[in-house]
């Protein structure tokens, strides 16, 4: 999952590196690509984040996990 | 228009495979493929979920109303054959471009689609797997869409593992006779197609236990004749279609193979081959999964979208009375988080489909390796977030956003088999950690990420202050 998120964050920032580099050449509607930008910050800003109490809980451990006793469930 | 930039797709042209491929072929598709989407197969989506299929007592299945005039259209539109190799009558696209396109089928109908999807599965394995006379055979007829494909792996005891399937395959005169009991089968059964080509996991007598001891057979419904025309009916029958919480239009059987002295199967590469045969297909099958995690997510934001824009209810801070709740910055919050997510999904989706289709390139292993990293990713991440994406978009709509007749309740619950089929997402993180990184000592990993990491400085580098921010925080979790 972590890893899903990364990687969009990764394809994000080379849509909003490829948005900015076509603004300049007239070839695509400038509302457009400005919204391309706007939302790869979005992404980086309000959804990538989550890792990073992802990476906390898989880094943790699940030592308590494991030992959860069957009969307490 | 921005995927063109993303990736590549010149590379693609330099694939034999993919010579004709173009531009030009892009746009035409899509916008082909949307007209169809939105015309043909979206008007019995909703009534379609609405309806089901149902099995009658004569064993036939009927498809909601539309289903059969939606499946001929596909079918006549030749749309069954996008991917297919051209010598067997298909286009021979490349997966980039045909992900695009099932995501517009996805979205408009997901339960009609999937007749679709198991269909491509089956030509995928087929052309990979199967003897030239059997691709010769029935390849034509699967992309054209005149017969349908159906994949048989699970039976009650044995789902995400298979070592305990118990169908038998029996060896006599040129065939075989195959016994057993296959559930959740796709499109099983069905009124669309005038026959069925089921894909069925089985074991002989003397094999080795467990995964090594499986073999994979084409059991036809109506055994065809050698000019192609429909002989016989094989003993395989529909026994029942599940009611499900989900992609209700779409018929589940139980199918019973062999009530009757056993239906004729014919082998497909050697025996107890069958789950290496099936793992070939696997990436392909686990990526065409993610797209529809992607496209259910993309269906659901569009139609928010367009309840947010035209519904009025209080008034927005700093808003005027009459203003769409879109104004109010916690449903502005829901709409912009599900649109950024998309379209990342949408991104990573087609360059895992690039990936796929590099494999065939100069630098197949290199891609290779890629492709087989990045599967089961797409195939976990999309599925698993089109469930929030779903669920969001139910928010959106409040109250009547429960009420079943807005539709929009219908994603929420098409999207919950999609972590759970084709591997759930456990089988994936479960590949992704041993198959994927443990074996080569996470090496493929690792190079991955120094890859995203010299293109994020590369970016950092360009001058411009947003894109450098940006690659801060990418940096920083990476």
């Amino acid at each position: 999952m972590m890893l899903g998120y990364v990687f969009g964050g990764w394809m994000m920032i080379k849509s909003a590196s490829k948005s900015l580099e076509l603004k300049n050449t007239g070839e695509l509607d400038e509302d457009f690509l400005n919204a391309k930008v706007n939302t790869s910050s979005i992404y980086l800003s309000s959804i990538l984040p989550k890792i990073e109490s992802l990476s906390s809980i898989i880094l943790k451990g699940d030592e308590d996990i494991l030992s959860m006793k069957k009969n307490w469930l | 228009m921005l995927s063109k930039n993303l990736i590549n797709l010149d590379e693609l042209n330099k694939i034999s495979d993919y010579q004709h491929f173009s531009d030009d072929l892009v746009d035409a598709i899509l916008e082909e493929a949307g007209k169809i989407g939105s015309e043909v197969l979206d008007p019995c989506n909703l009534s379609g979920d609405h309806e089901g299929s149902k099995r009658l007592d004569s064993g036939e299945v009927r498809t909601p109303k539309g289903y059969k005039e939606a499946y001929e259209s596909l079918r006549d539109g030749g749309w069954f054959g996008l991917e297919a190799k051209e010598q067997y009558g298909g286009q021979q696209i490349p997966v980039t471009l045909s992900a695009a396109v099932n995501e517009i089928w996805h979205s408009s109908n997901m339960s009609l689609a999937l007749c679709h999807l198991l269909t491509q599965g089956l030509i995928y394995a087929l052309q990979k797997s199967a003897s030239d006379d059997q691709k010769n055979f029935y390849v034509p007829k699967l992309a054209s869409g005149e017969w349908t494909g159906t994949m048989n792996l699970t039976e009650p005891q044995a789902g995400t593992d298979l070592s305990s399937i118990k169908t038998k395959a029996v060896k006599e005169n040129g065939h075989y006779k195959i016994s057993g009991q296959k559930i959740y089968i796709t499109y099983g059964e069905h009124d669309l197609s005038e026959n069925i080509i089921h894909l069925v996991l089985a074991r002989t007598p003397d094999a080795p236990e467990g995964n090594k001891g499986i073999s994979v057979f084409i059991v036809p419904k109506f055994i065809p004749n050698e000019d192609g025309s429909l002989g016989e009916k094989n003993d395989v029958s529909c026994l029942s279609i599940e009611k499900k919480l989900g992609v209700k239009g779409s018929p589940t059987a139980v199918l019973q193979f062999g009530d009757n002295g056993g239906a004729i199967g014919y082998l497909v590469g050697e025996e107890n081959q069958g789950l290496n045969i099936m793992f070939e297909m696997m990436n392909h099958a686990r990526f065409s999964v993610g797209v529809q995690g992607l496209a259910v997510s993309e269906r659901a934001y569009q139609q928010s979208k367009m309840y947010a824009f035209d519904r009025v209810q209080g008034i927005p801070i700093d808003g005027n009375k009459g203003d769409p709740i879109i104004d109010h910055p916690d449903v502005l919050r829901l709409a912009s988080t599900m649109k950024s997510e998309v379209e990342a999904m949408r991104a990573l989706a087609i360059y895992g489909g690039f990936a796929l289709d590099m494999t065939k390139s100069s630098q197949n292993e290199y891609w290779e390796t890629k492709s087989s990293l990045m599967i089961p990713i797409i195939k976990g991440w999309l599925t698993e977030r089109s469930l929030e994406i779903t669920s969001n978009a139910i928010q959106i709509h409040g109250g009547m956003g429960f009420i079943e007749e807005t539709g929009i309740a219908q994603h929420y619950r098409d999207a919950r088999i999609l972590p759970i089929y084709e591997g759930t997402t456990a089988i994936q993180a479960n590949d992704l950690v041993f198959r994927k990184t443990l074996r080569d000592n996470g090496k493929a990993i690792t190079e991955l990420v120094e890859e995203i990491n010299s293109e994020i400085s590369e970016i950092s580098n360009s001058g411009n202050e947003v894109l450098k921010n940006l690659c801060e925080k990418m940096t920083q979790s990476l």
